[in-house]
């Protein structure tokens, strides 16, 4: 590794480096090319507290273009303040936000459409990985069943996890053969790990309850994702903090302070603690639990008159400033003395948080074992797709023109994969291969069964 | 020793006698010397009598860690400590590893931060091969391979 100095202080000297020249290093040798993007060192690297921070901004401009903005902390004003990665510009564009862990941003791609992708982005180092992800849609009206997603990181077991919990209470027909659909358990839960690259469905019994309408803002704290979300009960809506532990996978149900159940609060992070905020006549009261998962240690922290701002709390900054933007301007507001501090023109749509600079992803490619999560992904659909038609055929007459969009969609889906991994040659051919057997075997059951003349294409 | 820390003012201070690896030997008040964990756990054996061998260490490295010792000990302000310690480990790169390499086995926390601290502000905005260089590092990459790694991050080094 070093003629001069042994491994331990090599090791101690590189996680002191920013990410950029960690990247040029990787071509010193090979040794440290391996202890670079190992598991352990990046690890290492982004638990050295004295890393800058910096302070970032999602933001959609005038034009409707979206970008990220890092911009040093704990510089006032910022002055200088750097777009991040513009490789993905499209890709943020037409995509739902999830969150941020650790330096990656984890977004869905084609939210509303029926083939989505799940994007895991590291600005710093310019690393996206894309996944899709099987439909959470309507198959026949296209329109989104409820969905809540979450990302964090899973300390335990060193992995990024990515959760979704999709209520599939709209369901038609099909989707009883689609997914088995248990009425009593509607409430299907998902695990994403970057580790093993997949999915998996959880089995687990989850109370019903609503998604508010801006449904899908998570937070992240500490191996906990949180969202609010209500019940109605006797006639009243009752808002809770549902919770769920990277770590064990495992649900949990957090009460909001008597006062605020009926509202409709949002969910924030101030210091590292779970937070709401909640307005009303231009005021916005902040309330903090101060003790995890402990009812009666919710505590209005402060309330701000918002009157002279214009303009709603975006976030906290980690000195518990409030971020307010107003008219286009982000300020920063110190509670106890009342100081205002204008950071700059900024127009911050959906999130402004701290930020810090990791190697997370970067040994992750679109490697083999993520081509054969794909392939085995495509495989799935195309075989749903002929399976589906042959229940069709025996079982299910007069629902023609609902059984081929059903295909339709997945096969679309599975095309989709394959278009993006289309640079493998041998997967193509085995896809192409299952494609053809598939389609051969749903067209036959199709025409038997299909006399409105919908015929599936490829 | 519960009572090291106790020593600061008191009229009898207590001087340890430590030994390099070329046997000079160099007095330093205890307080100074039990910044060392290394050094502490060594007087907690009982050498603390005796002189205290420090095999790792030649004369004129332990020369510079004493000095750092007793700066560190002589309670002088932040604002001091901190232009003292960037002349400090303003030194060329042989020194620097001497001491790296003195305060890790030394076991010196402070210290080791700062030297690591210096390296790594060495390194950043270095070229590949300069920082094989300054570690001794053989480049193991056949051409190709180094081509390969340099094009995933080609952004990184413009």
């Amino acid at each position: 590794m070093s003629d001069y100095l042994p491994q331990d202080l090599v090791i101690d000297i590189l996680t002191r480096l920013p990410v950029k020249s960690l990247l040029k290093l990787r071509c010193v040798c090979k040794s440290w090319n391996a202890l670079i993007i190992s598991p352990a060192f990046v690890t290492a690297h982004l638990n050295r507290d004295d890393q800058s921070l910096f302070f970032l901004c999602y933001c959609r401009d005038a034009k409707g273009r979206t970008s990220l903005y890092s911009l040093p902390f704990y510089a006032e004003p910022f002055g200088e303040y750097s777009k991040l990665d513009t490789s993905i510009e499209m890709e943020l564009h037409s995509s739902f936000f999830v969150g941020y862990c650790n330096g990656v941003f984890c977004l869905v791609q084609n939210y509303y459409c029926s083939t989505h992708t799940l994007i895991l982005w590291n600005p710093i180092i310019r690393k996206i990985l894309k996944t899709p992800l099987s439909g959470f849609c309507h198959p026949k009206s296209q329109s989104p069943y409820r969905v809540l997603f979450g990302f964090g990181f899973d300390s335990l077991n060193n992995d990024y996890k990515v959760v979704r919990i999709m209520d599939i209470r709209k369901y038609s027909s099909v989707d009883f053969w689609r997914y088995k659909v248990n009425l009593k358990r509607p409430i299907k839960v998902a695990v994403y790990s970057l580790n093993a690259r997949s999915w998996r469905s959880i089995d687990i019994s989850l109370g019903l309850f609503q998604m508010h309408s801006d449904q899908g803002k998570q937070v992240f704290i500490d191996g906990v994702v949180y969202w609010l979300v209500y019940r109605v009960v006797n006639g009243k809506k009752k808002s809770f903090a549902l919770s769920f532990d990277l770590s064990d996978e495992s649900f949990d149900e957090i009460m909001l302070p008597e006062c605020l159940a009926s509202k409709n609060p949002s969910i924030s992070v101030l210091q590292k603690s779970l937070a709401l905020m909640e307005g009303a006549q231009g005021c916005c009261h902040v309330w903090v639990m101060k003790e995890y998962g402990v009812e009666e240690s919710w505590t209005k922290e402060f309330s701000i008159d918002l009157r002279i701002f214009m303009g709603w709390p975006k976030g906290f900054r980690e000195n518990g400033d409030i971020l307010i933007e107003t008219g286009g301007n982000l300020i920063s507001f110190n509670t106890q003395s009342q100081v205002i501090v204008e950071l700059g023109k900024f127009y911050v749509s959906f999130y402004a948080d701290g930020y810090k600079e990791s190697l997370v992803l970067l040994k992750e490619s679109d490697d083999k074992r993520c081509d054969q999560t794909a392939i085995t992904f495509a495989f799935q659909e195309f075989r749903f797709a002929s399976f589906f038609s042959s229940v069709v055929a025996t079982h299910v007459q007069g629902y023609g023109y609902e059984a081929t969009e059903v295909i339709r969609m997945h096969i679309l889906l599975a095309t989709e994969v394959i278009r993006m991994h289309s640079l493998l040659p041998d997967s193509e051919q085995q896809i192409e291969k299952a494609k053809d057997g598939s389609l051969i075997m749903a067209n036959e059951e199709l025409v038997q069964v299909d006399s409105a003349g919908e015929v599936v294409e490829g | 020793m519960a009572s090291s820390e106790s020593t600061t003012t008191s009229t009898t201070t207590k001087v340890l006698r430590l030994k390099s690896s070329d046997n000079e030997i160099f007095g330093v008040e205890e307080k100074a010397a039990l910044q060392s964990e290394t050094i502490k756990s060594l007087a907690e054996d009982g050498y603390s009598e005796d002189v205290i061998p420090l095999f790792n260490v030649e004369k004129k490295t332990l020369a510079k860690i004493v000095e750092w010792l007793n700066k560190h000990a002589s309670g002088s302000s932040k604002e001091e400590l901190k232009r003292w310690d960037a002349d400090f480990v303003d030194v060329d790169k042989d020194v620097l590893y001497d001491l790296l390499l003195a305060s890790n086995y030394l076991n010196i926390e402070v210290l080791l931060h700062q030297l690591a601290q210096k390296v790594a502000d060495m390194i950043k905005g270095k070229k590949p091969e300069e920082i094989r260089q300054l570690f001794g590092i053989k480049n193991d990459f056949t051409p190709e391979e180094e081509a390969e790694i340099r094009r995933e991050n080609a952004w990184a080094f413009e």
